[in-house]
């Protein structure tokens, strides 16, 4: 088939002219969505990045000696885990104060009389996930009796609303995605219909539907590279302005600054989006040429 | 009828009636054979039923009744693929010349042997030789509605024979064109049969049949009345 000139005058409607221009809107809030999306995720793996921390406690002892003793073991054993970044035991001052909500301030006198336990901070380097179970099957080897919880500061609000975020980005690329798809079935129907006198030519000269359908392939891949590109650039000289514009006087509206993966990631919505218009407008075309027999 | 050759036969209709939506029959009972590299002329009155018998015999429109063989292949029960093959062993000259607009003149050359799959290089060979020879060499970037009636016919003569069908059906196709160009395109008609081309030509034209002497078969009213001698048709 040759590229300059298709068969079917599919240019010459305005259904079809309007095509790329639709595109073109259509990727261009597609590629924001998954903006929104991919930058979710970045913000969602820099929380999962942010240290872990576990705190192990350690039973109170009468016998002084014997506590410092169990105390170092422990912190070595702790301190030959994997990933690792320190261990700190906590002071006296900083557990009066985690005490004080239940047995209100702790005086020097007080203190002698209540047996706290030893607590140890474990921090591991940015990006280990520690293994809990081994870790308390560890420390309890020396100290049956101790307990490790996780301590870890929580992301809280933000990194649920970008979990949110990053489905609800995701749906609505997806859902732009399937409009378009939607459309481009309308507009190869209806220029089908419109055609049908060159169509019906096409087969009389011998053209299978194949040939036929390839026309209005061509013609949607066509619109979808023209509108895609124009979308696409829209969407990323956007993104840029959001992302970058507000820091040049030091505001920042998005916490998160799009990966390099990220880039990729959009580019591929408006190929992705090219395929589908393409083999949307084939197969549309295919089954509307089988019920013009 | 029997095709008058005993060529093999490329096109058989058996008591072929033929219909337009739910009007009365506009052919009727109509038993032909054509064999391979024949040439007939199809004659009858305005409304007789010629350019229906064309557009059955070129697949375009179903018969009501009957069967239609065409290369071996009872056309009622081919796939679709399969009717795509047969069609592209048929050249045809439509009446209204069917081009396409948006079209050069030789891309509208070109169609038939782009949808049969030849290469760029072979069709710009093909059409530009083709349309050289109907002397329309410096009209071939034209559009159609850049080009007198004549030049459009010649297109779409140039379209059904740049194929080298097998068959060829042409409806009035010297109509249009002007006196010294019939004898051209006459003459490119009888190369092509003489090559093995079967050629089924509708005209009005006495002159046409006198000057070029082939079998004719007449129609009157839907049916085929037997062939009639090239000199009696004539005469008619």
């Amino acid at each position: 088939m040759h590229a300059a000139q298709l068969d079917l005058p599919l240019d010459d409607t305005p259904a079809s002219r309007f095509l790329a221009w639709l595109i073109g809107g259509l990727v261009f809030l597609a590629v924001l969505a998954c903006a929104v999306a991919v930058l979710a995720q970045g913000a969602v793996d820099r929380l999962a990045e942010r240290p872990r921390i576990l705190t192990v406690a350690l039973p109170a002892v009468d016998d002084p000696a014997a506590g410092e003793a169990e105390l170092a073991q422990v912190r070595a054993a702790l301190k030959g885990l994997p990933g690792v970044a320190w261990t700190a035991l906590v002071s006296k001052d900083e557990l009066d104060k985690l005490v004080e909500p239940w047995i209100g301030r702790v005086s020097p006198e007080t203190r002698a009389e209540i047996l706290l336990p030893r607590l140890v901070d474990v921090r591991f380097q940015p990006g280990v996930v520690p293994d809990l179970e081994e870790v308390t099957r560890r420390v309890r080897a020396i100290a049956p009796a101790a307990m490790v919880d996780e301590t870890s500061p929580s992301g809280g609000a933000l990194e649920e609303v970008a979990r949110r975020l990053r489905w609800i980005g995701g749906g609505a690329g997806l859902l732009v995605l399937l409009v378009l798809v939607v459309a481009v079935v309308v507009v190869t129907r209806a220029s089908l219909d419109l055609h049908d006198e060159t169509v019906d030519l096409l087969r009389l000269l011998g053209a299978p539907d194949r040939y036929v359908a390839r026309q209005f392939e061509l013609h949607a891949m066509a619109s979808a590279l023209r509108g895609g590109s124009i979308g696409f650039a829209l969407a990323l000289a956007t993104i840029l302005g959001v992302v970058h514009l507000p820091a040049l006087w030091g505001v920042h509206l998005v916490p998160v600054v799009p990966r390099p993966i990220d880039w990729i990631l959009l580019a591929i919505v408006p190929i992705l989006a090219s395929l589908l218009i393409a083999l949307s407008a084939r197969l549309a075309a295919v089954h509307g040429l089988a019920r013009l027999r | 009828m029997d095709g008058d050759r005993s060529g093999r036969a490329i096109l058989q209709l058996h008591g072929v009636g033929m219909r337009y939506g739910s009007g009365d029959e506009v052919l009727r009972d109509i038993d032909l054979t054509i064999n391979a590299g024949t040439f007939h002329y199809l004659v009858g009155p305005s409304g007789a039923g010629k350019s229906s018998l064309l557009r059955l015999m070129a697949l375009s429109a179903p018969p009501s009744r009957g069967t239609v063989v065409l290369f071996g292949r009872d056309v009622a029960l081919v796939d679709r693929d399969e009717l795509g093959r047969l069609r592209r062993r048929i050249g045809v000259v439509f009446q209204d010349f069917r081009l396409l607009d948006h079209l050069s003149a030789f891309d509208n050359v070109a169609l038939p042997l782009r949808i049969g799959g030849a290469d760029e290089e072979q069709i710009s060979a093909y059409v530009s030789q083709m349309l050289g020879w109907l002397g329309l060499a410096e009209r071939m970037e034209a559009k159609p509605a850049q080009l007198s009636m004549g030049q459009r016919q010649l297109v779409s003569v140039a379209r059904a024979v740049v194929t080298k069908p097998d068959l060829l059906l042409a409806d009035e196709p010297t109509s249009n064109v002007e006196p010294a160009r019939v004898e051209r395109l006459m003459f490119l008609f009888s190369e092509l049969h003489r090559l093995g081309t079967a050629v089924v030509l509708a005209t009005h034209s006495r002159d046409l049949i006198r000057r070029w002497p082939f079998p004719v078969l007449h129609i009157e009213r839907g049916r085929l009345i037997r062939p009639l001698p090239t000199d009696r048709a004539a005469a008619e």
